[in-house]
């Protein structure tokens, strides 16, 4: 069904991630109207929202946790690429920070601004 | 349809030069908006696409509604129809014009697209200085491509 404007009155809709690193956008996020996501969870809602908006810290963060349980204390070289793996989501989360300011601000003015 | 005054430096509704006389007061409206974008952003976007999707239908002809969709869109990912919304002249032509096209540079920015992303900013750069928050956000979506 749709509104005169073309647009749709019924929500048979889901909110597909599109960030790939998340598992949130497996099939089973796709569920039928009405069908509560097994993914729909406040453990997972955090994630969420830095998959989506924030998704180089989503995925700097996930080569970080694979390089840290992968990692072989014994190799200097492994212990290095941990380094560089954790300057690079430091980077991302410390990039991010401002992006979200300023995102949070953009938000906030459009509801004033109603 | 209410007509609004903007300080365009802050980006903060300022004054109305007419009352408002659409079907839902002012601070219900922000109130539906706030919870529309809570709800897209976290676990609940049917409803927040519900809730958007029926305040369109009771006011189509204003543009907070539109913009609301839009950003619902945005955050699943859907962006080609965020950008169709927030290229409605019901948008366009309304005082959330500025907003509207800093979502749609966040649009571009999650779709990976930094030329249109660039080139939407460089068309409206003039227009966009006198909209802090909106400038602002495009200045950090151009800065983290």
């Amino acid at each position: 069904m749709a509104s005169p404007q073309g647009l749709p009155t019924t929500p048979p809709y889901w909110n597909t991630p599109y960030n790939e690193i998340t598992p949130l956008n497996g099939p089973g996020a796709s569920p039928m109207p009405g069908v509560i996501s097994p993914y729909a969870t406040y453990g997972m809602n955090l994630n969420f929202i830095a998959a989506v908006m924030f998704p180089q810290v989503a995925s700097t963060f996930i080569a970080l946790q694979t390089s840290l349980l992968n990692v072989d204390a014994s190799n200097p070289a492994a212990l290095l690429q941990v380094q560089l793996t954790m300057s690079e989501y430091e980077n991302a989360v410390q990039s991010t920070s401002q992006m979200y300011a300023s995102f949070q601000t953009l938000i906030k003015a459009i509801i004033q601004n109603i | 349809m209410t007509q609004h005054a903007t300080d365009h430096h802050s980006g903060q509704h300022t004054s109305t030069a007419t009352p408002h006389t659409g079907l839902i007061s002012k601070e219900d409206r922000q109130m539906l908006m706030e919870m529309g974008i809570m709800a897209s952003n976290n676990v609940f976007p049917w409803e927040g696409h519900a809730l958007f999707g029926q305040l369109l239908l009771v006011e189509p002809e204003e543009a907070y509604p539109r913009v609301g969709m839009a950003y619902c869109k945005i955050m699943g990912g859907q962006f080609a129809e965020a950008h169709q919304l927030l290229k409605n002249k019901v948008v366009t032509a309304s005082s959330l014009k500025d907003f509207a096209l800093a979502l749609r540079g966040l649009a571009f920015y999650l779709a990976k697209q930094p030329q249109e992303l660039e080139q939407l900013f460089k068309e409206h750069e003039e227009p966009l200085e006198k909209n802090l928050p909106a400038r602002s956000m495009f200045q950090n979506l151009i800065t983290a491509l």
